[in-house]
């Protein structure tokens, strides 16, 4: 083996070596217009209407004493309605239905939209599809109504805090760019 | 691939050709990432883990090339796992016995990235949480989770430690797994080489450090979930999906995952070539077996073990295991009294083949003769350089069986040049090195002492080192000629004789 082709070697594995470290930092911009977003995100469990009564004497019977319920429940879950827009348009018209097998499964909302940098109307409203069930129940409609402000890349969350609807914002902590 | 190959072998010989070592390479980064990866979990806190990483990068004397070097060795490591598997792929070495090394493989590439992205995700930076908010983008389109586990990504509260804990635990844990499924790869295979040559290992692992002290690994600004990412360094090597899985919703994701995992995981399905083109197995024919052993320690694959014999003498007997046994016929060489061999391929055949070849050839005392490998330099590749040299091909060098070189000097060829595939390209394994040892070191079954060593060669030339080949040629033609005339003898008699006539086996 030559010393040229010693020496070529050593250049070729660095260089081979150096295309491999430059592949592991190519520069790469993911969000290239400059978009920015609004998010809804959060977990809620909804209110159950519930029917409860004693157990008669026969379905006692048939379980152990240990198992023995002081009332049985059904519950029927309420379908809340979802309802987003962006400067008027509907973006966002969806049911919550809670899953699960007796319906009592958390619903979680999780959405990401798209927009252009500047100032946006965002209006949400999220209340219960049947009012006169929900009013039984005590289920109540809440709602957000609010300008921001969006920079390029900038992110507005909605999100649900102790059942009501805030924004939240880069370096804003809680409290949204409001006009 | 073979010119690329040839290439290589000019400027690093074949012994460091970092494309026949590319497995070997893959391994010896591993070692890298785990040693340089004990270092760093040292100074990683779960509890501040972007400050933490810019803490270790700030160390002035070992955190910051500790942590470019693992990174380096992670992305290098990814690189020699892929073109191993291009090369095993190209040289069909991917079905039958192999599937189990092909399929291991595959998961051993599955969880370097399983690792990479734990790895990645654990900095905390902005590529950490495109890597992470992307991840759980395509996960989440799987249901199996209660909850949607891209809304840990929103920015409703910060991450909890929990997560960093977890993803440390995986990133600690999937090495394990790793390890496993390369015991896994080379199960099958005898005396695996697990790590390149000193020289090979010493010198990638110097580039890669020197490159670590000049160039360090960068490290993006803060992760922060309440913006979208803006320009970030991505690691191309565990990122390269990013792009992809962005433009598309998550099922489609999936869909092209298991579609391209499907195809390349069913490789040893599709590239099997059909029964009647496929070379038998090796079998063992039970009256010539002396017991010597040989074959079993001679094959590539531990294909070949010794059990009782089925035939009334004592002893035991080779028996191939069809299951394992790859048909490369390296037993074929290794076993004295010819006994043990793929069907057309044993010594006894290789020997009723070179008569043949000697009585429809005729050479001179000075003349050489070339016995070549398929896979290695081929003498008709050189065009008209070689022309006229008898060339007896054999299906891998390591199949030759030593007979055949004595009956071609005994025949009287001035000399005999075997041209056998560089050691660490053998397509058969270790048929190179099995045969120079059979050849000059005695190895049994050795070139007998009545044959004049100075009348063979070997040459390894790759199957592009056509120039290699005729430059070894003309060489040897030069000492041939330099030496006595070769004597040519008429009756030739190679041994045979260990055969039991089948009247005298106890039944």
């Amino acid at each position: 083996m030559t010393t040229t082709a010693k020496v070529a070697g050593i250049l070729l594995g660095a260089a081979l070596c150096t295309l491999v470290i430059a592949g592991s930092r190519v520069p790469w911009t993911p969000v290239p217009d400059g978009s920015a977003a609004i998010r809804l995100s959060w977990r809620a469990v909804l209110p159950v209407v519930e029917e409860c009564r004693e157990p008669t004497a026969d379905e006692v019977a048939h379980l152990p004493s240990h198992m023995r319920p002081a009332e049985i429940c059904t519950g029927s879950p309420i379908t809340f309605r979802l309802l987003f827009l962006l400067d008027g348009a509907v973006l966002l018209d969806e049911l919550l239905v809670p899953g699960g097998s007796r319906s009592q499964r958390p619903v979680h909302v999780y959405h990401e939209f798209r927009v252009a940098p500047g100032t946006h109307r965002i209006e949400v409203e999220l209340g219960p599809e049947n009012a006169e069930v929900a009013t039984a129940a005590g289920a109540t409609t809440t709602s957000l109504d609010e300008t921001v402000r969006l920079d390029p890349l900038d992110i507005v969350l909605i999100t649900r805090v102790d059942g009501a609807l805030v924004i939240r914002q880069s370096g804003l902590e809680a409290a949204p760019t409001r006009f | 691939m073979a010119p690329v190959d040839a290439w290589f072998n000019r400027l690093y010989t074949w012994k460091h050709n970092p494309l026949y070592q590319s497995g070997t390479i893959a391994v010896a980064m591993l070692a890298i990432m785990l040693v340089t990866g004990l270092y760093l979990v040292i100074f990683y806190r779960i509890g501040t883990p972007y400050e933490s990483v810019v803490r270790i990068s700030e160390q002035a004397w070992a955190g910051r090339w500790m942590r470019s070097l693992h990174r380096y060795a992670a992305d290098v490591a990814v690189v020699a796992i892929a073109v191993h598997a291009l090369r095993m792929f190209a040289q069909g070495r991917s079905w039958g016995p192999r599937t189990l090394a092909w399929v291991s493989g595959l998961f051993l590439l599955f969880l370097m990235y399983v690792c990479g992205w734990t790895g990645y995700v654990m900095v905390w930076d902005v590529q950490a949480q495109i890597m992470a908010v992307e991840g759980a983008r395509v996960l989440d389109a799987l249901p199996l989770f209660s909850a949607p586990i891209g809304r840990a990504f929103v920015g409703e509260s910060p991450l909890p430690r929990a997560f960093f804990f977890l993803n440390l635990f995986l990133h600690i844990a999937v090495p394990i797994g790793v390890a496993l499924a390369l015991w896994m790869h080379v199960s099958r295979l005898a005396r695996p080489a697990l790590l390149p040559p000193k020289g090979l290992l010493w010198g990638s692992t110097g580039v890669l450090l020197a490159l670590s002290l000049l160039w360090p690994a960068p490290l993006d600004a803060p992760a922060d979930l309440l913006a979208l990412p803006s320009r970030v360094s991505v690691d191309w090597f565990y990122g390269f999906w990013l792009p992809f899985s962005r433009s598309i919703p998550p099922w489609a994701a999936w869909a092209a995952i298991l579609a391209l995992g499907g195809i390349v995981m069913l490789a040893p399905v599709w590239t099997r070539p059909r029964e009647s083109e496929r070379v038998p197995k090796s079998f063992v024919k039970e009256r010539f077996c002396t017991e010597c052993d040989q074959c079993t320690q001679d094959c590539p694959y531990d294909a070949i073990r010794m059990i009782p014999r089925s035939d009334g003498r004592p002893g035991r007997v080779a028996n191939v295991n069809p299951a394992l046994c790859v048909s490369c016929g390296i037993c074929a060489g290794s076993c004295a009294p010819m006994g043990v061999g793929p069907p057309l391929r044993t010594g006894r055949d290789q020997l009723d083949r070179v008569g043949t070849f000697i009585a429809e050839h005729t050479w001179g005392p000075r003349d050489v003769i070339l016995v070549s490998c398929d896979h290695a330099a081929s003498p008709a590749a050189t065009g008209t350089a070689l022309e006229g040299i008898p060339a007896f091909p054999v299906p891998c060098a390591g199949n030759l069986h030593s007979s055949v070189v004595e009956y071609l000097v005994r025949s009287g060829a001035g000399g005999v040049l075997v041209v056998a595939c560089p050691p660490r390209d053998c397509w058969s394994r270790e048929g190179p090195r099995w045969l120079t040892e059979r050849l000059f070191h005695e190895r049994p079954a050795e070139l007998k002492e009545r044959v004049d060593g100075r009348r063979v060669r070997v040459v390894h030339a790759a199957e592009a080192e056509v120039g290699r080949l005729v430059e070894a040629v003309d060489a040897f033609r030069g000492r041939v000629l330099a030496m006595d005339i070769a004597a040519a003898e008429t009756d030739i008699a190679v041994d045979l004789e260990c055969e039991i006539p089948a009247d005298e086996v106890e039944v």
